[in-house]
């Protein structure tokens, strides 16, 4: 039987950078004694059109700990802060202003839901006024969430924002730690076996040649990049908008740290990504709007292509470029990881691949549902010109939980989802998709009680949030703020 | 047990439920065998269990034994728990292959708690505690569904649930839109609802009778038609698993209650006369038989729509899938989950319906491949009833799931359906799919470190399950049986 022993395994990375370092420090770590990564450093096409700040879900912290990552020690290097939801302005329309936290509002009580309740009771306050993530956020707080479960400050989760250079050699780092080489040189081509077709070696520029058995393409959409040698077609995917194009630029802010903000314009939509000393703003234009300074745009292009064709693997942006509305780039990479991580090819007839597409396609499916979804709550009476025809456009998966949210708020859930039921139910709600009617069961509270605990809940999240410090107090304290003069 | 969850969930002022049944009319009762499941509907119905275990002879249940399936002579339990723990992330089975491989491995089922105090006829309840292996297995019941349907009525009626005894002779429906508006009873009473569930078992009275939804055949792939049923009595003490052993032409089934055991015969009428069905059985029984055997007939399938209109469709009358994995009242909890979930209003919203018919329809498919698994992964050939499910065609969601097992390990992951990663693990191997390959992952433990941590773990679990009192014992001082109280 072909079995492969003890470390020969052999993987070799392609780029250089954040989907490069991370795939590096990912694998020495989590397939240790399978396989001592190389990462081929070519210089990577995607880097320069990268936002200069990244913002993620709590998922990422999954992806830490596996690393064995101190969080203060990565907060601290990679200028960070701690990341309670999303803030949106104007979204469904001037004035508007929700907030979706990483958390539920309240706790289900008698297995029904609370925004059943919250339904129910007349919505005397806002959704969020019920959830802590959301209070503290908006009022610039942050502390870590309690151990406790019963308590109310263990009720939010949180992501990060960080930078994404710095993060991209906080991952170099620990990949240089866990045991990956470097080989400096640029990609030339794959050079397959004859019989098989699998890779066995990789020419370099520099006249040499690695020798691999798998090989992870993270160098973005590269037309000539490895994945698109063994034959993995890129292949465009309409736009989930009318957006076309983006700027990036640095600001100052004065909004809270703990919050990205999103706010819509008749030209597009600006989202504001706060590290700890400056704030990164992504400025989206739609179609024939003239750019409001004279900032240099970059084109939106939504791509895909299968992730693993033949013994490469295309990681992160390589597989799949998504719209910028929500920013998942670490969040879809540390999926892809995730994934092939428990699908390491084990010798066999390379089953392995179909099933890490099947996966990965789910992944990618449901990212883009997410995305095409907050078009849609723009589009929604009244909305902005940019987000038309969002809705006609989203996916039979999307306009199921859609409808079955407007019914009677319920929400579905696919495999591979990458926001939770909080999320979504938040998102519904602050955007002003109300369900036409509540669970039944809810009536089993008698109307008073119901109303109590609604109120009682709301001065409870409003006191707790009050007594939180403020976020970069917090980070002062723990000694996670980086030293000044620190840039990527 | 929709009666008493719709009396017992919803606030009085806002439903009122009627159940009409008929004494006359007998109940197939062969969903003796349950899933964990059914302890969170008791739950939600605060149902004391033990009091429940007692007014129905229940024994505890931690699994399916299954004897002659993929060869004469084989034997192996599907668990309702985990085998091992995960190493690094690296479910267990993949070492379990390694250590085969290098034949130092034995039974997987020695890694099974649930397994080991099942072939012991040991009982205990699991624990909370995370580090104990006592925390990594789930319980069901064997019960009699007669006196379990007894305890609900009971229990629906005091939650003001109104029974109406009697025969249902006609069904009239709206000129319009084909609505059910009422039922008329033998007697001439008219029962009128907005809202009608359809219990009446096989020949679905309201969901085919009267508004004809259709049925999807599966007898292709699960070709099994009739069941001959009969209890006796217990030979020996009661053991907390049902056995499911493999026969000439399908499979019969034990389920051991407190006072006697239910055998069936479940068996294809292309292979098999019911005359020689029904010696098979009464040969193979343990003890004297109890009662005459009874003969069912059913087609495997579903309703191609379970709720249609403003009837929805519970148990028998939504489809019926053969008891080998004790789904049946699995799947009328389920119906019932999720009638509540989509709960309708007088307006009965289109989404609501299509939005039930097409989850059930994926818990139905589901159950249906896990099934199929227990007859295509066979190597008997020694009559024409095997011979037939050995090679007929299965559906390909089933064939992708098998060929990446068997080549690597693998098992597919959903967030919907019924069976999870060990029964997956479970009945793969037992039926002797066995990986060629694992994950290389696995190979980060060292040979010596792996041979010392499977040892110590097979120790622990056979002195935790030899700690045990038995089975009869724990039932004895838990909940034992009271009859006609």
């Amino acid at each position: 039987m072909n079995l492969p022993s003890t470390g020969n395994l052999r993987i070799a990375i392609l780029g250089d950078g954040l989907e490069a370092w991370m795939s590096a420090a990912y694998l020495a770590r989590k397939a240790r004694n399978v396989s001592a990564p190389i990462v081929i450093s070519v210089p990577s096409e995607v880097e320069t059109q990268s936002p200069a700040a990244l913002s993620t879900t709590p998922s990422l912290r999954r992806f830490h700990v596996a690393l064995g990552i101190d969080e203060r020690d990565l907060v601290r290097y990679c200028r960070a802060t701690f990341r309670l939801g999303t803030r949106f302005l104007n979204w469904t329309g001037a004035g508007s202003d929700f907030a979706t936290p990483f958390a539920a509002a309240g706790a289900a009580v008698d297995g029904v839901a609370f925004h059943h309740y919250w339904l129910r009771s007349g919505q005397a306050a806002s959704y969020e006024a019920y959830a802590l993530g959301a209070a503290a956020a908006r009022t610039h707080k942050f502390a870590h969430p309690s151990n406790d479960e019963a308590a109310l400050q263990s009720s939010y989760d949180y992501g990060f924002h960080l930078d994404a250079g710095l993060y991209a050699d906080y991952m170099r780092k620990c990949a240089l730690h866990y045991g990956a080489q470097i080989r400096a040189a640029g990609f030339r081509r794959l050079m397959l076996d004859g019989e098989t077709g699998k890779v066995v070696q990789i020419a370099l520029d520099d006249g040499a040649s690695v020798e691999a058995d798998l090989v992870l393409d993270c160098t973005g959409g590269n037309p000539a990049g490895p994945a698109a040698q063994q034959g993995a077609p890129w292949r465009r995917i309409p736009a989930a908008s009318k957006i076309d194009r983006i700027a990036r630029l640095a600001v100052s802010s004065s909004e809270s740290p703990s919050l990205t903000r999103m706010e819509a314009t008749a030209s597009g939509w600006m989202s504001d990504t706060p590290l700890q000393d400056t704030t990164c703003r992504t400025i989206a234009f739609s179609e024939g709007a003239p750019p409001t300074d004279a900032v240099e745009t970059i084109a939106v292009e939504n791509g895909r292509r299968a992730p693993w064709t033949g013994g490469v693997v295309a990681i992160g942006q390589s597989a799949a470029s998504l719209d910028p509305v929500v920013d998942l780039r670490l969040d879809l990479v540390a999926a892809g990881l995730e994934h092939l991580a428990a699908l390491l090819p084990a010798g066999g007839p390379a089953s392995e691949a179909t099933e890490y597409n099947r996966i990965m396609e789910n992944v990618f499916d449901r990212a883009h549902d997410f995305q095409a979804f907050q078009y849609w709550l723009a589009e929604a009476p009244g909305g902005w010109a940019w987000a038309q025809g969002a809705g006609a456009a989203a996916s039979q998966e999307l306009q199921r939980k859609r409808s079955q949210f407007e019914s009677r708020g319920r929400l579905v859930q696919y495999d591979e989802e990458i926001f939770d039921e909080d999320v979504w139910i938040a998102s519904f709600l602050g955007g002003g998709v109300k369900p036409r009617r509540y669970d039944p069961l809810a009536d089993n509270m008698p109307e008073d009680k119901a109303r109590a605990m609604l109120e009682s809940l709301r001065k409870a999240v409003a006191a707790s949030a009050a007594a939180m410090p403020e976020q970069m107090n917090y980070l002062r304290r723990a000694n996670a703020l980086a030293p000044s003069g620190r840039k990527s | 047990m929709t009666a008493a969850a719709l009396g017992k969930l919803f606030p009085r002022s806002s439903l009122k439920v009627t159940l009409v049944e008929s004494d006359q009319i007998g109940t197939v009762g062969v969903g003796e065998a349950t899933l964990p499941h059914i302890r969170f509907f008791n739950q939600r119905l605060g149902i004391d269990e033990a009091d429940f275990m007692a007014k129905t002879c229940a024994t505890f249940k931690l699994g399916i034994q299954f004897c002659d399936w993929a060869r004469k002579g084989d034997a192996y339990i599907h668990p309702f728990g985990d085998y091992g723990r995960d190493i690094l992330g690296v479910p267990f089975h993949h070492f379990w292959v390694k250590q085969s491989q290098r034949g130092r491995a034995g039974r997987i089922d020695e890694f099974s708690a649930p397994i080991m105090i099942s072939e012991l006829g040991r009982y205990g309840m699991p624990s909370d505690d995370e580090r104990s292996v006592m925390s990594s297995f789930s319980y069901a019941y064997q019960f009699d569904a007669g006196l379990y349907a007894a305890y609900l009525r009971a229990f629906a009626e005091n939650c003001g649930v109104k029974r109406v005894e009697g025969k249902i002779s006609s069904v009239r429906q709206n000129g319009e839109n084909g609505f059910i508006e009422e039922v008329e009873l033998e007697s001439g009473d008219r029962i009128g609802a907005d809202l009608f569930i359809d219990c009446s078992g096989f020949r679905g009275l309201l969901i085919e009778q009267t508004l004809k939804a259709g049925y999807e055949d599966w007898s292709s792939v699960l070709p099994c038609n009739r069941a001959v049923a009969v209890p006796c009595g217990n030979a020996a003490p009661s053991l907390p698993y049902t056995r499911a052993t493999a026969r000439e032409a399908g499979w019969q089934w034990r389920i051991p209650l407190q006072h006697r055991a239910g055998n069936g015969y479940v068996y294809c009428s292309d292979f098999i006369s019911d005359d020689e069905a029904g010696d098979t059985l009464l040969a193979n029984l343990e003890a004297a038989p109890r009662a005459d055997p009874k003969f069912l007939r059913f087609v495997t399938g579903k309703r191609k729509k379970q709720w249609a209109k403003n009837c929805v469709s519970v148990g028998l009358s939504s489809g019926f899938l053969e008891p080998l994995e004790s789904t049946s009242i699995y799947l009328i909890q389920t119906s019932i989950t999720k009638l509540i979930e989509l709960f309708p209003d007088k307006s009965f919203a289109q989404e609501d319906i299509d939005e039930f018919n097409t989850v059930m329809d994926l818990e139905y498919e589901r159950i249906r491949d896990f099934l199929v698994l227990h007859y295509c992964a066979t190597e008997r050939d020694d009559s024409p009833f095997w011979d037939y499910v050995r090679t007929m065609p299965i559906p390909d969601s089933l064939t992708y799931k098998m060929d990446l097992f068997k080549e690597r390990g693998v098992v597919v992951k959903y967030k919907e359906g019924l069976f999870l990663h060990p029964s997956w693990v479970a009945v793969y191997l037992g039926q002797r799919i066995v990986p060629q390959r694992y994950d290389p992952r696995a190979d980060a433990a060292g040979d010596r470190e792996l041979d010392d941590a499977f040892e110590n773990l097979r120790v622990l679990i056979r002195k935790t399950a030899e700690a045990l009192p038995s089975h009869a014992d724990f039932i004895k001082l838990h909940c034992p049986a009271q009859l006609h109280s």
